[in-house]
């Protein structure tokens, strides 16, 4: 990792403990047994490669048997039961789940993989980045011939579809092809993953006590040399972070780092951990009150939210505080430029070019304005109700009517939806007995037939 | 039966070699390859919608015979794979059968596209009394860098199965392949062989319609025959007489026209609207950032703009082109162009 | 006059593709280097680079073949591209494993590694390969070949000797065409030889494959019966004489929209063939003072949009209508 400008650097990173013996113990309960979470994940990860190499060897000699057997004679290759392949961690946010898994890979020199779950929508995009990071971080170590791998797999409570069947399916089939052991993690109890509980084992992590978080804290005044806070500030926020202990850092580090107006304290202090009112708080307060680059970049970097939600926010929200034709342009001049970095930070993973996408999505856009409007503070956010992903995309009915058209009429998919079906409307608009006809001759249902009008 | 189709371009598709509208050179070269019942790998070049499919497939019926259904398959380069078909795809890595040598016993992977579409086609030996199976692709030019993969197929494979690439940009297949194929350019329907067609079907449908326009037809659709057809069913749902001013009247390209509607938008100024109605052909369309930037240099020439407007517009395009390459949001870099146009506007 | 079809197991390129030495068409001093190398058995690890179709794999294959007799020569050569292996884990266990085998019990017995498009491996992985190259044995020798050798990084190409292949010169290129063509027993119309040879050259730029290929094109489309350069150089994705002549009269009368229509007749468009044509007929075009470097700038700038993926046609039309707006106003 490049070395970074240890101000720039968030405080939640810098003060990370990398090894156990670093951490403030966290407890874990497995049912209702009380265990030491990490002599658990030790034991897991270590008895992971111990049964993957005796499973090597029994599929190795299977491979042999059917290299010179008949293919009816073959036998089937073993996998790993599920439950030495994968655990589950659950517990809320930001008490160090994530922590403890790059603790531990720095503890057994092992490297960590990590992916989160719910910024993909399918299956398949989720499978992808997994193999695209086994692969080209990989590439490296496995011609030096270094670490094993640890694989990290963030907020899989957030998986898309997670309330629809087909979640757990999905889960499961991640685990069981698997070549290192993986570490889930998730903030809820989710009812429909009853059954993956059911197959691996289920660490309900408890948040560190008050106590443990204040005397942390403590430390890191001490080491930032903090002179601004109060006592009765500080535990305004351990309160308010409900045994979020990233949260308690990030508000610290907020807090201090800011321009120390009363302004970012207020709002650093008053923010509510819910995700969309702090967006929308965060978009507010960005248009109303950022006034130079640095301080877009304080409230960006103290804020938890997704900055892949972000940005598509403030590409919906933007026309509200911007009016002028100039402004936009200049506003949408950094934002798809912001956009351009995105795509090339995820093609080729240049992550160290995630401070220009930030600076230019959220301080570039808002410095653009220079004119307000006086009805301002009347706006209303709205949600990134559009969002493109530029795949060639069809809903589930658009999709089943391109099939029943394309069982009589061979033609693209493409060129079904851009030049066909627009034909097809413009014909069943003129009589219901075209519609009818034309509904008839391709078998299509009340659904389908619906799409034509 | 497609014959008894209520949609007429349907209903007068082609169903032989013959019966493809003009390119009678192109007809008369794939007939002698039928009479020497065998050819090389083929390379079908020519623009949108212009008939290449059409024609490989008729060819591959028409020289498989009867046993077209199981030796022929098209293919589609372009089209995702499915969550199934990539699953299908990875465990479909096959282990090499080499005994000695640094390849023995090695996973080897190929392409997912090609394991799960191509290979077992090509593998699977010809049934029946044909020489060859023939595969068609569309859209290879799609396949980039995969097509060094899909050249080892044509090589290994060549004699159970030919190929039949179909692409509307030459300059984008290698040329490791291009030499391993004939190719074909296949051009524009010409005007006599389109006035013939057009009336044939305007005497089977009890149409009246003289040859000025048809000429007209002929110019509005730029050739393409499916949307020629669509035209014509179109006007005579108001009566059998066909003239120019009715043709006109019918002809919405509706999606060029919502284009055309946004540079106007656009050019008055209104951001907001303009964002609304791109957003609108989008959900409508599905168009990539590019497609609409294609539509919208075309439609582009048909606004009456100066000069200098239209090079000023050209640019701007030509900028956002490049810049949504990358982007992952098309919505945002379509708005970018919508916000400079907006901007420019102003300026005049 | 019957198809004549191209021969499903051998396209020219591989058909005529040089099988000694002295086949190899021109590269002078990089060859007779070679060939005393060879003979001595003596060989550095090498680093062939140069334009495409220049006679590098050729090159390397050749040695390959005059070093190892031919019943070890599978298992004693491990051929790689590097576009479609390097991602691949392979790499660390094939190339590991081929350099440490010792499969043939032949005491002195070479083998060799011969890297295609060495360029396009990435950086992590070069490093990888670095070591291997340290470490392997005095018999085992290392073939890259590559067009852009500032891509290679320096630790690997201080290990090799580089050998620089130039663009071929016209006289050879022609050469080398007329052979095969007697070879092939084709029938080329005397008058029309000359041009045809030219076009032929003009369309590969110094590339020999890039001829062969198109020569071999020309055949399949039975473009000889009436020999039309014209014709080649459409199919070839450049465009014909005459549009190019009329497309620079549209852009001299600042013409713009006529300019767009010419360009629409193209049938085979191809963006970056192009560019090198228009290039060629710049000075024809009267472009004012001050300007030139500005277009030649920008000319660059599309070529990269184009070669990243941008729509070629919305590149060029701005590329026409910059050209349009630096032209000098007279008529």
């Amino acid at each position: 990792m490049v070395a970074q400008n240890t101000e720039k650097m968030p405080w939640v990173e810098k003060y990370r403990p990398r090894f156990t013996k670093d951490m403030a113990f966290p407890t874990a309960k497995v049912g209702r047994q009380k265990v030491d979470l990490i002599e658990d994940l030790k034991k897991f990860v270590i008895s992971f490669f111990k049964e993957k190499e005796k499973l090597n060897e029994v599929n190795r000699q299977i491979r042999a048997h059917n290299r010179t057997h008949e293919e009816k004679e073959y036998q089937e290759e073993k996998k790993l039961p599920l439950d030495k392949a994968a655990v589950l961690l659950e517990g809320p946010p930001g008490i160090g789940k994530t922590t403890i898994a790059y603790a531990l890979a720095n503890d057994l020199n092992m490297e960590v993989i990590e992916t989160n779950a719910s910024d993909t929508r399918t299956k398949g995009a989720l499978e992808s980045k997994l193999r695209e990071t086994t692969k080209s971080r990989g590439i490296m170590d496995f011609i030096v011939q270094s670490k094993k791998k640890l694989i990290l797999v963030d907020e899989i409570d957030g998986l898309y579809g997670v309330t629809d069947r087909g979640a757990v399916p999905t889960i499961l089939s991640l685990i069981e092809n698997t070549q290192f052991p993986i570490i889930m993690c998730s903030n809820d109890y989710k009812q429909n993953l009853q059954s993956l509980y059911n197959k691996i084992k289920r660490y309900e992590v408890n948040p560190l006590p008050d106590e443990e978080v204040l005397k942390i804290t403590r430390k890191i005044i001490v080491k930032e040399n903090i002179s601004g806070i109060s006592e009765k500030e500080l535990n305004l926020i351990i309160e308010k972070n409900e045994g979020d202990l990233r949260g308690v850092i990030n508000d610290l580090q907020g807090v201090s780092q800011g321009s120390l107006n009363k302004n970012t304290k207020e709002l650093i202090l008053n923010l509510n951990r819910d995700s969309t009112k702090e967006i929308f708080s965060l978009i507010k307060y960005l248009f109303q009150n950022v006034n130079t680059l640095k301080e877009a970049r304080n409230v960006t970097n103290k804020s938890d939210v997704d900055y892949n939600f972000l940005y598509k926010w403030i590409n919906e929200n933007l026309i509200s505080y911007i009016r002028l034709n100039s402004e936009i342009a200049n506003a949408y001049e950094n934002l798809s430029l912001a956009d351009e970095i995105f795509g090339r930070i995820r093609k080729n993973q240049y992550w160290s070019l995630l401070p220009y996408f930030y600076d230019l999505f959220a301080g570039g856009v808002v410095l653009s304005r220079k004119h307000r409007t006086p009805d301002e503070n009347f706006h209303r956010i709205t949600f990134p109700r559009f969002t493109s992903t530029g795949f060639f995309s069809l809903s589930a009915n658009e999709r089943l009517l391109v099939e029943k058209i394309q069982k009589k009429y061979k033609v693209s998919d493409i060129e079904v939806v851009q030049d066909f079906i627009p034909f097809l409307k413009l014909l069943s608009q003129t009589s219901r007995k075209q519609l009818m006809e034309l509904s008839d001759w391709f078998e299509l249902d009340a659904n389908e037939k619906k799409l034509l009008k | 039966m497609l014959s008894e189709s209520p949609i007429w371009r349907i209903k007068y598709l082609p169903k032989t070699l013959n019966e493809i509208c003009g390119r009678n050179d192109i007809k008369e070269r794939l007939q002698n390859l039928i009479n020497d019942r065998n050819f090389p790998h083929l390379l079908f070049v020519g623009s949108k919608g212009i008939g290449k499919t059409t024609i490989a497939d008729l060819f591959s019926k028409e020289f498989l015979g009867r046993f077209y259904d199981v030796n022929s398959k098209v293919v589609y380069a372009n089209v995702p794979l499915t969550n199934e078909e990539t699953k299908q795809a990875r465990l479909e890595a096959y282990v090499s059968t080499n005994k000695i040598g640094s390849l023995a016993g090695k996973k080897i992977t190929t392409p997912a596209f090609i394991r799960v579409k191509i290979k077992p086609f090509v593998q699977l030996k010809v049934l029946g009394d044909a020489p060859f199976k023939i595969l068609i692709v569309k859209d290879f030019d799609s396949l980039g860098s995969n097509q060094q993969a899909f050249r080892r197929l044509m090589e290994i494979y060549g004699t159970n199965c030919r190929m039949i690439l179909i692409t509307t940009k030459v300059s984008k297949i290698i040329d490791p392949i291009m030499s391993r194929c004939q190719v074909f350019l296949i051009s524009q329907i010409d005007f006599q062989s389109f006035e013939e067609l057009i009336s044939t079907i305007a005497e089977k449908e009890a149409l009246k319609i003289d040859k000025e326009t048809i000429r007209t037809l002929y110019e509005i659709t730029a050739g393409k025959l499916s949307n020629a057809i669509d035209l014509l069913q179109i006007c005579s749902i108001s009566g059998n007489d066909i003239d120019v001013d009715k043709l006109y009247e019918n002809f919405s390209n509706s999606k060029n026209d919502m284009i055309k509607s946004l540079l106007i938008m656009c050019f008055k100024g209104d951001f907001r609207k303009a964002r609304e109605l791109s957003r609108k052909i989008q959900s409508s369309y599905k168009f990539t950032s590019q497609e609409m930037f294609q539509i919208m240099l075309n439609e582009l020439a048909k606004l009456p703009f100066s000069t200098y407007s239209r090079m000023k517009l050209i640019n701007l395009l030509a900028e956002a082109d490049f810049r949504a390459i990358d982007g992952r949001d098309t919505d945002i870099q379509i708005s970018n162009l919508l916000a400079k146009i907006c901007q420019f506007s102003e300026v005049l | 006059m019957g198809n004549i079809l191209i021969d499903l197991e051998s396209p020219w390129v591989e058909k005529y593709r040089p099988q000694t030495f002295e086949e190899v068409v021109s590269q002078n001093l990089a060859v007779e280097n070679l060939k005393e190398y060879v003979s001595k058995g003596n060989m550095p690890h090498m680093i062939f680079t140069g334009p495409a179709g220049t006679g590098k794999t050729s090159t390397a294959l050749i040695i390959a073949k005059h070093a190892i007799k031919k019943e070890n020569y599978f298992s004693n050569v491990l051929e790689l591209n590097a576009s479609d292996t390097v991602r691949m884990d392979y790499v660390r266990s094939v190339i590991k494993n081929f350099v440490s085998q010792n499969l043939i019990l032949e005491k002195n017995a070479l083998k060799f590694i011969i890297l295609d498009e060495a360029d396009n491996i990435p950086n992590q992985v070069q490093q990888a390969l670095r070591r291997i190259i340290e470490k392997a044995s005095l018999n085992v020798k290392f073939i890259l070949m590559c067009n852009y050798i500032n891509r290679i990084i320096d630790p690997i190409i201080s290990r090799c000797a580089v050998f620089r292949f130039t663009n071929l010169s016209k006289d050879k290129v022609i050469q080398r065409l007329r052979f095969i063509v007697k070879k092939e027993n084709l029938n080329i119309p005397q008058t029309q030889e000359i041009i045809f040879y030219e076009t032929l050259f003009f369309i590969s730029g110094g590339d020999l494959r890039k001829a062969i290929n198109t020569l071999q094109m020309s055949v399949a489309m039975e473009l000889l019966k009436n020999l039309d350069s014209n014709e080649i150089l459409k199919v070839s994705g450049f465009l014909d004489n005459s549009t190019l002549n009329e497309l620079l009269e549209n852009i001299k009368t600042k013409d713009l929209i006529s300019s767009r229509k010419t360009l629409e007749t193209v049938e085979n468009l191809d963006a970056r063939n192009f560019l090198r044509q228009i290039i060629g007929r710049l000075n024809e075009l009267d472009i004012q003072p001050g300007y030139l470097n500005k277009i030649l700038s920008y000319i660059g700038d599309v070529d990269y949009r184009i070669s990243q993926g941008a729509d070629a046609i919305i590149q060029l039309m701005s590329l026409i209508s910059h050209l349009i707006k630096s032209v000098s106003k007279e008529t």
